[in-house]
């Protein structure tokens, strides 16, 4: 079977979604992920928008495979009460605006920044996300059943002692809910730089993983290069994916690389890469 | 072209000599507006509903500052007072007479004023000046009727402006009458001067400017250009509580103008605390352009900036790129910077950190460009621009590949850099004159050390023209008259042509002024302008000078000689005709703000060999009617830029759009020569490393540290002694570009018709380059490299 190539809107964030998801297109990706916050997708269209974006996706022959759901504060680990039922009607309006794109996921970083929180250093602060990300996806799974999209947890790179940060800890989170309805997602840059094995994540997230952002780091820096151009065991993370027997989307999160001048030439050049990845066409 | 004449302009109006015929009040009955309101009230006082024509209403004399004719501002005023006058079209001008009251008995009515000319109604000059008296002398005229007359010289101006100001601690301004002399419509010659000037629009605009409230706005708009850039792409909850208090800020910013500090403290707190959740980051690091509009608050146009930087340059080229760092910490952080990769034959890559100035129209510019030796810091909350540049001397082609470790505080970010050397090879001769009027003052003795370091910086950013103004005038006997036959001490110009024999070219200015009579000054002797006797003098005296240069080893089309300076005055013509009379194969050079054919007819007839065009509005499709004529019959074109409204003045004119596009205009409209006003701090009126007042301008592009300079800041501690600008660095790259371009034109051309292809490729990044201007700077710096694979597939083709 041949691996499915999504290439990531964040890829021309230097441009309005519609010119961004050309971009895509004419680097050769027939898949995408739509970055749900500005410039793209902020707030979700609805209407008239929503319409446009459908032509302009059906005009490119793109799918959108999955959807980033909004980021920052955005997360259903939460440690306020009110901060969590507040950001919680954005993932909820994410999420249906993915089901009326057909996407299959939507990304979701389940804990904040530790600069957003305003008692970083409080004991009970990691007992607070755990409890607020239970009770998130107590409300959330059945909004993503109904939408037909599942929530994609992704592992996150903050250098802190905060829970569900990886994905072994993540798989373990979501176990009790339905694997149609609550997945995981590996970027592969946050791995590296929180010092895990990307390979070891993604065999932890075995057969719940339904999401990749594939990027590369110089090992200290979330830099979103493309893959090669950093310090990561590319040969041990596809072998990795192929054998948890991984069906979802190889997407490609790439915002620059140290040897391509332009976003064009950072997509084509992605795009070649993948092919040589898939091996010769039959 | 003397700058000296910048400021002095004001002082050496002594002998003012109208340009023009028959004077007449030009605003006899005209209607003005004014700033602030008259207030001298009461019913028994001045103010009153006439004042809105009182002061044209052509009644002078006799009125008391109670009275109902006089218009009258309150005691204790410490604010300049404005009136602002529209003629309806361009005038030229000859002086100014203001009217105070007369009889009063308890007051001062005596004022200062400077006078403003405008051809645009944006950007007011200063043409006039009548400085304010001391309290002292101030005092003893409150019982007469004064008239102040303030010459204009001629001055070409549309809308006019009288700020007036009284001294402390009277602050009365009491005016019966202003009568504007002049001529309408403007002669063709009268120019209105080039130098910095204030914002304008309306009196209340310019009496803001000058009073201060509407600077701090201005500054604050400049500070915060970037932010509303950037929040175009931040969560729209973030982007409108950012906008909601832009709007509050400056709507304080007037009234509240003397706590702008506190002001701008609130503002980098509040744009500190949103970006570092929209960032999701406390620390920063992005490529720019290098010409970026960068100020303290500029951050990324991406939430995810890319974490890399390039390069594309040809051999024995300077070029560059940028990088913003920013802190957005609660704590002012240091900067380091280091680098590392490259291998042999690689271009050289130099590190250095803008200094931001404020400068005189209250912009945020990072125009010096300190070495990486400096020790660096960036505020909280702020932002400072990187400057990575590649010098390719001796590299050879190909891809090159460095690592930039930007350190701010603990964090360390990595910026791969890639430098890609094309196959194409700059000349080491520059074929375009360019120059920059720094006169390096060798011929006496250096006034300023480094001269050789900053002679040695022109010469390597290929400056072909140096600038002199050490050469002998006559000596004179105890009555002053000129011995003949001439006695002339070569020593000073000998040394000046040792220092300057590098320069494939020398500009002579003899600094001739057709504001003052005789134009010569006493040089000469008491010998009038174009008597025989002059005549005689000055054939003998210049006919000297050419001889020791050519003695030199100077051929004719090494030096040329420029007498005048931005005018098209007819003394202008006589003295290039008698130039030529004592020896027809010099050549004359004269800078001219205008280039219309009825304009420069005289000019033209008279011989002048090198119009040099001051050009910053000139742009793809606006040439000035007469400009061929200028470039033709063996003239030659070159163009300077001093001094806009359009682009600003010293330190804040946008390094792409002024310095390095300059040298696109020149390729496209056929000049030869390129120039800007200055490089060298040779005046020391300006402020160096301190923010700049309304009206002062820092023009040099480079600043020198040593002997003879202003002792730098704390913040600046380099070993570099010559620190370059921005802009300094910019017209390298413009000049590089202009070779490029002519190396282009000349590849196509050999391939004749089979150039077809290429040459409409040309024209086409010709046209959008130049239409475009500074609009899209990413757009430039797609159509140079462009150009530079052009240039790069020709040579193959050629091949």
């Amino acid at each position: 079977m041949r691996n499915e190539f999504s290439y990531s809107t964040f890829g021309f964030s230097d441009r309005d979604l519609l010119a961004a998801l050309d971009a895509v297109a004419s680097a050769g990706f027939a898949q995408t992920e739509i970055v749900g916050e500005s410039p793209h997708m902020d707030p979700p269209p609805t209407g008239s928008a929503l319409s446009a974006l459908r032509q302009r996706l059906a005009r490119c022959g793109l799918r959108v495979r999955t959807v980033h759901g909004p980021m920052r504060r955005n997360v259903p680990g939460a440690p306020d009460e009110e901060w969590r039922r507040e950001i919680l009607v954005n993932l909820v309006d994410h999420l249906r605006c993915a089901s009326e794109l057909s996407a299959e996921g939507m990304v979701v970083h389940p804990v904040p920044n530790p600069m957003f929180v305003s008692d970083p250093d409080a004991s009970d602060l990691p007992d607070r996300m755990r409890r607020a990300f239970v009770r998130s996806l107590d409300e959330l799974v059945p909004v993503a059943q109904e939408a037909g999209v599942r929530l994609l947890f992704e592992n996150l790179p903050y250098d802190c002692d905060y829970p569900l940060l990886s994905l072994a800890e993540l798989r373990e989170a979501i176990e009790p809910y339905p694997a149609e309805a609550a997945g995981l997602l590996i970027d592969t840059g946050h791995a590296v730089i929180s010092g895990h094995d990307p390979a070891d994540e993604i065999r932890a997230a075995g057969d719940r993983l339904w999401g990749t952002h594939l990027q590369d780091t110089d090992g200290t820096e979330d830099c979103h290069w493309m893959p090669g151009d950093g310090v990561t065991d590319w040969d041990a993370v596809r072998t990795a994916l192929e054998e948890i027997g991984y069906a979802g989307p190889w997407t490609f999160e790439i915002g620059s690389s140290r040897d391509k001048a332009t976003r064009e030439e950072i997509a084509r050049a992605t795009r070649a890469m993948a092919d040589r990845w898939n091996g010769p066409s039959r | 072209m003397s700058r000296r004449k910048i400021l002095s302009f004001l002082c050496a109006m002594i002998l003012a000599v109208s340009a023009v015929a028959q004077p007449q009040n030009l605003v006899l009955n005209r209607p003005y507006d004014y700033w602030p309101v008259p207030a001298y009230g009461g019913p028994n006082e001045c103010t009153d509903a006439g004042d809105a024509v009182q002061l044209t209403d052509g009644v002078a004399g006799g009125a008391a500052w109670g009275s109902k004719p006089t218009v009258g501002w309150s005691a204790g005023l410490n604010v300049p007072v404005v009136v602002r006058f529209d003629l309806g079209e361009a005038a030229t001008l000859s002086e100014l007479r203001f009217n105070t009251v007369g009889g009063g008995g308890a007051g001062v009515v005596d004022v200062g004023l400077r006078i403003y000319g405008s051809l645009d109604n944006q950007d007011y000059i200063p043409i006039g000046e009548r400085k304010p008296p001391s309290a002292a002398e101030a005092d003893k005229g409150t019982r007469r009727s004064i008239q102040m007359v303030v010459p204009l010289n001629g001055a070409k101006a549309r809308y006019v402006a009288v700020a007036a100001m009284a001294p402390d601690p009277y602050g009365f301004v009491f005016v019966d009458e202003i009568e504007l002399m002049g001529v309408l419509p403007a002669d063709p010659k009268s120019i209105l001067p080039i130098q910095p000037g204030i914002p304008g629009g309306s009196a209340k605009e310019l009496q803001q400017t000058l009073a201060g409230g509407r600077r701090r706005l201005d500054k604050l708009n400049s500070l915060v250009a970037p932010i509303e850039r950037h929040i175009r792409q931040w969560p729209k909850e973030h982007a409108q509580a950012q906008e909601r208090e832009l709007a509050a800020l400056r709507a304080r910013a007037i009234e509240e103008f003397r706590e702008y500090d506190k002001l701008r403290a609130e503002l980098t707190t509040g744009h500190r605390d949103r970006a570092r959740e929209v960032y999701e980051s406390e620390t920063l690091v992005w490529e720019v352009t290098p010409d970026d509009a960068f100020t303290p608050l500029s951050l990324p146009h991406e939430l995810k900036p890319r974490r890399s930087a390039s390069i594309h340059t040809v051999i024995s080229a300077l070029e560059a790129t940028a990088l913003g760092a920013a802190n957005l910490t609660d704590r002012e952080l240091p900067l380091r910077i280091s680098l590392s990769g490259g291998e042999n034959a690689a271009p050289r890559i130099t590190v250095r950190v803008g200094r931001f100035f404020v400068t005189g129209n209250a912009r945020y510019v990072p125009d010096a460009l300190l070495a990486n030796d400096c020790p660096q810091v960036i505020p909280s909350g702020e932002s400072k621009l990187i400057w990575l540049e590649s010098e390719s001397s001796g590299a050879k082609p190909g891809l090159y590949n460095y690592e930039v470790s930007v350190h701010v505080g603990e964090k360390t970010r990595l910026i791969p850099l890639k430098v890609q050397v094309h196959d194409v090879v700059l000349s080491r001769e520059t074929p375009l004159s360019t120059g920059n009027w720094s006169d390096l003052n060798t011929g006496d003795g250096a006034t300023f050390g480094n001269l050789s370091e900053v002679r040695d910086a022109m010469l390597s950013h290929r400056i072909t023209v140096g600038a002199m103004t050490s050469y002998p005038w006559p000596a004179r006997d105890d009555q002053g008259r000129v011995i003949r036959p001439l006695q002339l001490d070569f020593a000073d110009l000998d040394k000046a042509l040792a220092f300057h024999k590098d320069f494939p070219q020398i500009s002579f200015f003899f600094g001739f002024n057709q504001h003052v009579e005789p134009p010569q000054r006493d040089r000469f002797g008491p010998v009038e302008w174009m008597s025989d006797e002059f005549k005689e003098i000055f054939r003998e005296w210049i006919g000297a000078i050419i001889g020791r240069i050519r003695a030199s080893g100077r051929d004719y089309d090494q030096f040329c000689f420029m007498n005048f300076d931005e005018t098209l005055d007819e003394k202008v013509e006589q003295l290039c005709e008698l130039t030529h009379s004592a020896d027809p194969n010099v050549r004359v050079m004269i800078t001219v703000p205008q280039a219309s054919s009825k304009a420069t007819s005289g000019l033209t007839a008279a011989g002048m060999n090198i119009f040099c065009y001051h050009a910053p509005r000139l742009e793809y499709d606006n040439a000035p009617e007469g400009m061929d004529v200028l470039a033709s019959d063996g003239r030659e074109l070159w163009f300077y830029n001093a001094a806009d409204a359009a682009h600003g003045v010293g330190k804040e004119p946008d390094p792409l759009g002024y310095y390095r596009y300059l040298h696109w205009t020149a390729f496209y409209h056929g000049a030869t020569g390129v120039h800007f006003w200055n490089m060298l701090w040779s005046h020391g009126r300006s402020p160096v490393w301190t923010e700049e007042p309304v009206g002062a301008a820092y023009f040099p592009m480079v600043y020198c540290l040593g002997p003879g300079y202003p002792e730098p800041p704390e913040d600046v501690r380099t070993a570099e002694t010559v620190i370059p600008s921005r802009r300094w660095q910019h017209v390298r790259m413009g000049i590089e570009d202009y070779m490029l371009l002519k190396m282009a034109r000349e590849r196509i051309d050999a391939l004749g018709d089979d150039g077809a292809a290429y040459r409409n490729q040309l024209d086409e990044l010709v046209r959008t380059v130049l239409t475009n201007r500074a609009a899209d700077r990413g757009l430039f710096r797609a159509k140079r490299k462009e150009l530079v694979e052009m240039v790069e597939a020709l040579a193959g083709r050629a091949s």
